[in-house]
C-alpha cells in the first residue's frame, strides 16, 4: 500500500535529520517546531473538527509546563510520571473549559477562552511557591535514561514519535463514529442532537482533547528547556497557536503539523535573511495571504505536491 | 393505544403563546396530519415534543412515559425521529456519512477500540455501513452514497434527511412539511415511502400544507390556529367542518 509507504517516508525523514544535521540550534528550533505540531494538531481536532474555538491554549501549555515541572522538581517523580500528571491535570482544566462551550458559540466563546487563558496565566506570575513566578521556575531535569542524558537528537526522535501518535489517534477518531458526530456538530448542533447525539459530551471530549495535547506540548517544553518562565505563556502565544493550526489547514489531518512546524521555523528563516528586524511583520503577513488565499491552509496543497511527487492515488477518504 | 400524548402543552415566546393547552395524541401505527394556517403552532409543536424549545407548562408523555424538559439526544435515543422544515444536512459529510452519523447511538465501541481499530470496532462499522446503504436504497439514494449532498436536488436531499431520521430506529417519525417546494413527482416518492414506514409499524406525524397528500396518507388530522387545536378527525369530516373553513379561507 502506497499509503504505508508514505507514512515509512515520513518516519525515515524524523529518522535521518538528526543524524544528517548536527547543528544544536537547529535541533533545538525543530524540537520546539514538534512541540508546537503537538499543539496545533489538537487545535486542529478542536475547531477544524468539532467546530469549537480557543483562544487560551497557551493556558493549557501553561498547566502542562508546570505541571510537569513542580512534579518533578518539587516532588522527585520520574519524567513521564510528571508529563502524564501534567496531560492529566490540563485535560481536566479542558472539561472545564468546555462548559461555556454549552451554551456560548464564536464570538462569546472565543472571549472566555482568551478569559481563561488570561487567568492561568495570572496564576502563573502570582502563585510564586508553585511556579516561581516571574523570577522563573529553575532546574527542571532534561531527558535522560538511567544516569545518560538524550542528545537533542533522541529527543527529537522522541517528540517525533509523539507527533505520529497524536496524529494517529486523531485520524482514527476522525475516522469513526465519534469523529463524523464532531464534524456533524461543527455544521449544525441541533440536527447531531437529533440524530441521538449529546454535543455537550462530544464538546466536553474535544475540548479535553485539545487541552491534553497543549498540555503534553507543554510538559515536552518544561524539560525540553529546563527553566520556565512567564513568557511563552501569554495571550500573544495563544493566538499564534491559533495561527498555526489556521495557516496549516483546520479541516486537514497534517493541518497542525504544517502549520506548527511551518510558523515556527519562518521566523527563524527570515532571520538569516537578513530580515530580522522585520520578522514579525513578515510573518504577520504571510499568515494573512495564506488565510485569504488559501482559506483551506497550506495542508492540502503540500499533501498535493507530495502525490505529484510520488505519484499517490487520491485516497478516497470518503469511503470510510 | 396513543404512542405519544401532550397533557396541557403550553409554549410561549414572550407574550406570542405558540402552543395553548395542548392535549393531542398521536395513534400507535398511524399516520397523524397535523394542519393548520401558517403561525398556527405546528413546527413548535414538533420542536416543543422533541425537546428543542423547553415547554413552558404542561406535560409530554412517550409511550406513557413523562419526556418533558429531557434533552433532545436522549428524546431522540428513546425512538422519536424528525426531519426540519428548512432541511438540515451535515453539508461537509458525504451522504452515507450524513445517515452513518444517526447511528453513533447503537455503536458500543469506545475511544479506545477506535484508536486501536480493534475487529469489534470494523465489525460494528461495517453493519453499520450496511445498514446505512439499506436506507438509502429505501429512498433511492444508493448510488449517490459517496457524494456530497450540497447541490443536491431538493426532492433528494429531503430523501436524505428522512434516511437520517430512520437510521434511528425510530417508533414515531415527525416529518415537518416534507412535500413543500417538491414536485407531484418527487412527493410521490415521499407518500409511497410513508406507505412503507406504516407497514413497518412506524408512526408517522406529518405538518404538511399540500391537501392531496394529506388526503392520501393520513389516517386522522388535527387542525390547528393560533396554537390551539380547532378541529380533528378523518379528513373528509375535516374537509367540511365550518371552522377549519374559515381559518384557512377566512369568512365567508
Amino acid at each position: 500500500m502506497k499509503k504505508l509507504l508514505f507514512i515509512a517516508g515520513a518516519i525515515l525523514v524524523i529518522i535521518l535529520f538528526p543524524i544528517l544535521n548536527k547543528n544544536m540550534y537547529h535541533l533545538y528550533l525543530m524540537n520546539r517546531a514538534l512541540i508546537h505540531a503537538i499543539l496545533a494538531t489538537g487545535l486542529v481536532f478542536l475547531t477544524g473538527f468539532a467546530g469549537q474555538i480557543s483562544l487560551g491554549q497557551a493556558g493549557f501549555y501553561a498547566i502542562g509546563a508546570y505541571s510537569s515541572a513542580y512534579f518533578t522538581v518539587k516532588l522527585g517523580m520520574p519524567i513521564p510520571v510528571g508529563i502524564i500528571i501534567g496531560i492529566a491535570i490540563s485535560v481536566l482544566a479542558g472539561f472545564l473549559l468546555s462548559i461555556p462551550s454549552f451554551k456560548l458559540k464564536a464570538f462569546f466563546l472565543s472571549l472566555v477562552t482568551i478569559a481563561f487563558g488570561q487567568i492561568v496565566w495570572m496564576l502563573v506570575i502570582n502563585l510564586t511557591p508553585i511556579t516561581g513566578g516571574p523570577y522563573g521556575f529553575f532546574g527542571i531535569p532534561f531527558y535522560s535514561v538511567g544516569n545518560n542524558m538524550l542528545s537533542f537528537g533522541q529527543v527529537f526522535w522522541l517528540f517525533g514519535a509523539l507527533l505520529i501518535l497524536c496524529v494517529y489517534i486523531m485520524f482514527r477518531i476522525k475516522h469513526s463514529h465519534f469523529g463524523r458526530a464532531m464534524l456533524a456538530m461543527n455544521d449544525d448542533d441541533v440536527a447531531t442532537e437529533s440524530c441521538g447525539i449529546s454535543t455537550k459530551r462530544l464538546k466536553i471530549a474535544a475540548f479535553g482533547f485539545a487541552a491534553g495535547l497543549a498540555g503534553l506540548a507543554g510538559a515536552l517544553y518544561a524539560h525540553l528547556a529546563g527553566f520556565l518562565s512567564p513568557e511563552p505563556f501569554t495571550f500573544f502565544e495563544s493566538s499564534n497557536f491559533v495561527a498555526m493550526a489556521v495557516v496549516g489547514g483546520l479541516r486537514h489531518m497534517s493541518g497542525g503539523v504544517v502549520g506548527g512546524i511551518g510558523l515556527t521555523l519562518l521566523p527563524e528563516f527570515l532571520r538569516f535573511g537578513g530580515w530580522e528586524n522585520y520578522y514579525l511583520m513578515v510573518t504577520s503577513l504571510i499568515v494573512i495571504v495564506v488565510i485569504i488565499f488559501m482559506p483551506m491552509g497550506l495542508g492540502p496543497i503540500i499533501e498535493n505536491l507530495f502525490r505529484k511527487i510520488f505519484r499517490l492515488k487520491r485516497s478516497n477518504t470518503k469511503t470510510l | 393505544m396513543d404512542i405519544l400524548r401532550t397533557e396541557n402543552m403550553t409554549k410561549s415566546f414572550g407574550g406570542v403563546v405558540a402552543n395553548n393547552n395542548l392535549s393531542i395524541g398521536i395513534p400507535e401505527g398511524k399516520i397523524t396530519a397535523l394542519i393548520g394556517p401558517n403561525g398556527s403552532g405546528k413546527t413548535t409543536f414538533i420542536n416543543v415534543v422533541t425537546g428543542v424549545h423547553p415547554i413552558t407548562s404542561g406535560k409530554v408523555f412517550f409511550k406513557d412515559r413523562d419526556i418533558s424538559g429531557l434533552d433532545v439526544n436522549v428524546i431522540s435515543r428513546m425512538g422519536i425521529a424528525r426531519t426540519f422544515q428548512k432541511i438540515r444536512l451535515f453539508e461537509n459529510l458525504s451522504v452515507i456519512e450524513n445517515v452513518l452519523v444517526a447511528r453513533k447511538p447503537f455503536y458500543k465501541s469506545g475511544p479506545i477500540s477506535v484508536v486501536l481499530n480493534t475487529p469489534k470496532f470494523k465489525r460494528e462499522e461495517k453493519e453499520n455501513k450496511e445498514k446505512a446503504l439499506e436506507l438509502l436504497k429505501l429512498v433511492g439514494l444508493e448510488d449517490r452514497a459517496y457524494d456530497s449532498p450540497t447541490g443536491m436536488a431538493y426532492g433528494l436531499r429531503r430523501c436524505l434527511e428522512i434516511a437520517r431520521a430512520l437510521a434511528l430506529e425510530p417508533q414515531l417519525l415527525f416529518l415537518d412539511e416534507p412535500a413543500a417546494g417538491m414536485t407531484r413527482d418527487e412527493f410521490k416518492v415521499i407518500m409511497d415511502l410513508m406507505i412503507i414506514l406504516k407497514e413497518r409499524g412506524i408512526t408517522t406525524l406529518l405538518v404538511e400544507h399540500t391537501m392531496d397528500f394529506i388526503k392520501a396518507v393520513a389516517d386522522w388530522v388535527y387542525v390547528l390556529n393560533f396554537g390551539q387545536v380547532i378541529a380533528q378527525g378523518k379528513f373528509e369530516e375535516i374537509e367540511r367542518d365550518p371552522l377549519v373553513l374559515k381559518a384557512y379561507l377566512g369568512e365567508e
